[in-house]
């Protein structure tokens, strides 16, 4: 057998810490079974001294066993402090979330050692007082355990390390909230957001907000309810690829002022930076910016091979620090799935685009757009419960304009933190923009077909083009001759 | 052409269609009508009316009890209008007053009349400090008051019947804003929260007179709304303001007899959604 690459070779280990995390996230993996795997490693990498194939079969098992690990190593939610009877329980914590202000309720996580180790407790207050990351408070209340009957949302609060809910207890903060970073982010993010509730009216505030932030929290229910009848809650889950055609559009403007590509792509990526630090950088923005311009790099560079090994790398970070991104977290899912989209389809389908137009980086677009669609989509339908009938057409009609309300956003929010009548031309453009993409959700949300849903296995269907594209880069992958494609 | 001058044209041309589209929609939105439109919004349990007067000057009555009075706002003002001229804000519990927070915060406010009582929640003391940092003008609300909003419409001050400013209650809905709005021969009696007693006191003082639209007391409770009251009121609609399946039983089954009894027409947010009625001062229209 003939020497791998060593690209090939970060390729597959990368690979197998992902499936360790995603596989032990399905099922406990007994831990003296990892650390036989371990061992086993070992000896393949004892044998790889003579056997370069042994080698990189010893790395591969290791690099899966401690993705497995470290999915073990996430704590358990640990709610044996939640005293059975529903008693009063005082605690002193720390606010360690953004409060997250919602259009009835205001959740906060609070971390607290009082319970002996440090715990954090999802504490749903009514609106007011208000609180910042960062400050103390004394807690008096009745803390419970995670509900059972709900995985989906048990899951999103084990994901935050969440282990005890406490509604409506009395608070009261105790010492104000020091200086850090952190906190400069945050105020950051207030100011942007409440410049933007003061120049556009409701539901396009909190609308704009939700598609730049992700948050999907202070959506008005009924606009919620027409999202999920018409297959396009996604929307509102941050994805890298909204971010890359935003990036996109930046380098396409630069390019009145007649600056080289290398100029015009910098510049975007620094727009991306503005826009992080200026949301909060959350850790789900981060994420999605980060894919996003590895998907703008990956369109202007276009090496597959360079580029796979680039997204995989990242996703191994991020699903290392938080393990539970890979399974539960939508928004990684689909940064990952379109970036990696962006990646593998474009040189396939290249010939077949020769027709759009250059200008205007039209062509660019479009093939980016198909290209992440067509890995997004299964995931789509897979995630969103009903896969509506109508949700296809609402999709078509809907998606293409998610990243120019995102941009507008983004400008009418900058500019309307210096200046509200500044912000105002920018400001109607998008609300243009937003009336048009509510005002079809609503109407498809009202039509019969909303109703008519497909079996969720039909979701497989729609899965057969992206399986196709990753099948066929893999076989280009291992058998060199079919790399025509790849420079 | 060049390929460079036809992108700038292009750009101009689309710039040119949205500037087209935002002056006409802005012309349109300060234009006057011939009617006064009333609505209750559906905003869960608690208060928030919104009228706007035929010269387009806009009065909000309480806000709820959370930020939904901003969607509704959002669907009621045109894109270019930021301005609330006045909010009464009838009482300090938190599903009259945790909405207008909101508004405080997103609306320019002309001025607040308020009955400025001292009550100890978190949502009023928000409310006084944001007002103050906004500097909107705070009126301490005393019956007899009048105001005239716009051209066309009269506003009285029915209770309280004392300057209530700084004083504390045992029951805050006793230092309530009852106020009487006035277009043409039409009439609407907004109660808030007034109970029993404080309907006795007006009766008392020979203030009341018929109304065509009466906006029910304390989410039609059983405390509010008594039989001599409505007698002489007479209301030929009435508007219950109530959360879909509240906690505290309103609007009482005794209070909806009294009411259809008396002939009135019974319009409810829980039932109804946003109720809106429009009026030329002549006669009263329900429009959805």
């Amino acid at each position: 057998m003939k020497r791998l690459p060593l690209s090939l070779a970060g390729f597959l280990v990368f690979v197998a810490v992902l499936c360790g995390i995603f596989v032990s996230s399905f099922f406990q993996i007994p831990i003296f079974f990892l650390w036989a795997l371990i061992v086993l490693g070992a000896i393949f990498l004892t044998l790889g001294i003579t056997r370069q194939e042994f080698l990189i079969t010893g790395f591969i098992v290791i690099a899966f066993s401690l993705g497995c690990l470290r999915m073990l190593v996430v704590s358990q939610p640990d709610d044996t402090f939640v005293r059975v009877a529903g008693e009063r329980q005082d605690f002193l914590g720390e606010v360690v979330d953004p409060p997250d202000v919602r259009d009835t309720n205001t959740q906060l996580v609070i971390e607290t050692a009082d319970f002996g180790s440090a715990r954090r407790v999802l504490v749903i207050m009514r609106r007011f007082p208000e609180f910042l990351r960062g400050e103390s408070v004394y807690v008096s209340g009745v803390v419970q355990g995670l509900p059972k009957d709900n995985p989906g949302y048990r899951a999103s609060l084990v994901r935050r390390g969440i282990s005890g809910i406490a509604l409506f207890p009395k608070l009261e903060a105790v010492s104000p909230q020091p200086f850090s970073l952190l906190r400069l982010l945050d105020s950051a993010k207030v100011r942007f957001e409440s410049a933007l509730a003061s120049t556009l009216p409701e539901p396009d505030a909190s609308f704009v907000i939700g598609i730049l932030i992700g948050a999907r929290g202070s959506i008005p229910q009924a606009i919620r309810d027409a999202f999920s009848k018409t297959g396009t809650s996604h929307i509102i889950a941050l994805s890298g690829f909204n971010i890359t055609i935003i990036a996109l559009a930046i380098s396409w403007a630069l390019g009145f002022f007649r600056l080289s590509q290398k100029v015009r792509v910098a510049a975007a990526t620094m727009g991306i930076l503005l826009f992080v630090v200026v949301v909060g950088g959350g850790a789900s923005v981060v994420r999605a910016a980060l894919m996003g311009v590895l998907a703008l790099v990956a369109l202007q560079r276009g090496r597959v091979y360079e580029m796979t090994n680039a997204l995989l790398f990242a996703a191994v970070l991020m699903a290392l620090s938080n393990p539970y991104v890979l399974r539960f977290d939508v928004s990684f899912q689909l940064s990952f799935l379109a970036t990696l989209g962006i990646i593998v389809v474009p040189p396939r389908l290249a010939s077949y685009f020769q027709w759009a137009p250059e200008r205007f980086q039209i062509r660019e677009i479009l093939t980016a757009t198909i290209a992440a669609e067509i890995f997004v989509f299964p995931l789509i339908l897979w995630n969103f419960g009903t896969v509506s009938a109508i949700g296809p057409l609402a999709n078509l009609l809907v998606l293409p304009f998610i990243p120019l309300a995102m941009l507008l956003g983004f400008i009418t929010g900058i500019l309307a933190m210096a200046s509200p009548f500044l912000a105002l031309p920018i400001a109607w453009a998008l609300h243009l923009v937003v009336t048009y993409q509510l005002g079809i959700i609503q109407l498809l949300a009202g039509f019969f077909l909303s109703s008519f849903s497909l079996p969720k296995a039909a979701t497989f269907i729609f899965a057969l083009p992206a399986i196709y594209f990753t099948v066929a880069a893999l076989r280009a992958r291992f058998h060199p001759p079919a790399a025509k494609f790849y420079v | 052409m060049s390929d460079r001058r036809f992108k700038i044209l292009g750009i101009f041309w689309i710039a040119l269609v949205f500037l087209a589209l935002g002056i006409w929609t802005f012309l349109f939105s300060i234009e006057p009508r011939a009617t006064l439109s009333f609505q209750a919004f559906n905003i869960g349990q608690g208060d928030a009316l919104f009228i706007e007067t035929p010269d387009r000057y806009h009065i909000l009555i309480d806000g709820g009890p959370d930020a939904t009075i901003i969607a509704k706002l959002g669907e009621s003002l045109s894109f270019w209008n930021k301005k609330i001229d006045l909010i009464i804000l009838t009482h300090p519990h938190a599903d009259h007053v945790s909405g207008l927070v909101e508004v405080l915060k997103r609306y320019q406010v002309g001025a607040i009349i308020e009955s400025n009582a001292r009550y100890n929640t978190a949502e009023y003391t928000e409310w006084n400090r944001m007002k103050e940092a906004a500097r909107v003008p705070s009126y301490t609300a005393v019956a007899g008051m009048r105001a005239e909003v716009g051209k066309y419409i009269v506003l009285q001050i029915l209770t309280p019947f004392a300057n209530d400013a700084g004083q504390t209650f045992r029951n805050i809905h006793d230092s309530n804003i009852v106020s009487r709005f006035t277009y043409g021969r039409e009439m609407f009696l907004l109660m808030g929260d007034a109970e029993e007693s404080m309907e006795q006191a007006l009766l008392a003082r020979g203030v009341l007179g018929p109304a065509a639209v009466l906006k029910v007391g304390h989410h039609g409770s059983q405390t509010s709304t008594s039989q001599g009251f409505l007698d002489l009121v007479h209301p030929a609609a009435a508007v219950i303001s109530v959360g879909e399946k509240n906690t505290y039983g309103h609007p009482r089954q005794e209070v909806l007899d009294r009411l259809s009894a008396i002939g009135a027409k019974v319009f409810r947010t829980d039932q109804d959604g946003d109720v809106r009625l429009t009026t030329d001062g002549l006669s009263i229209v329900e429009s959805r």
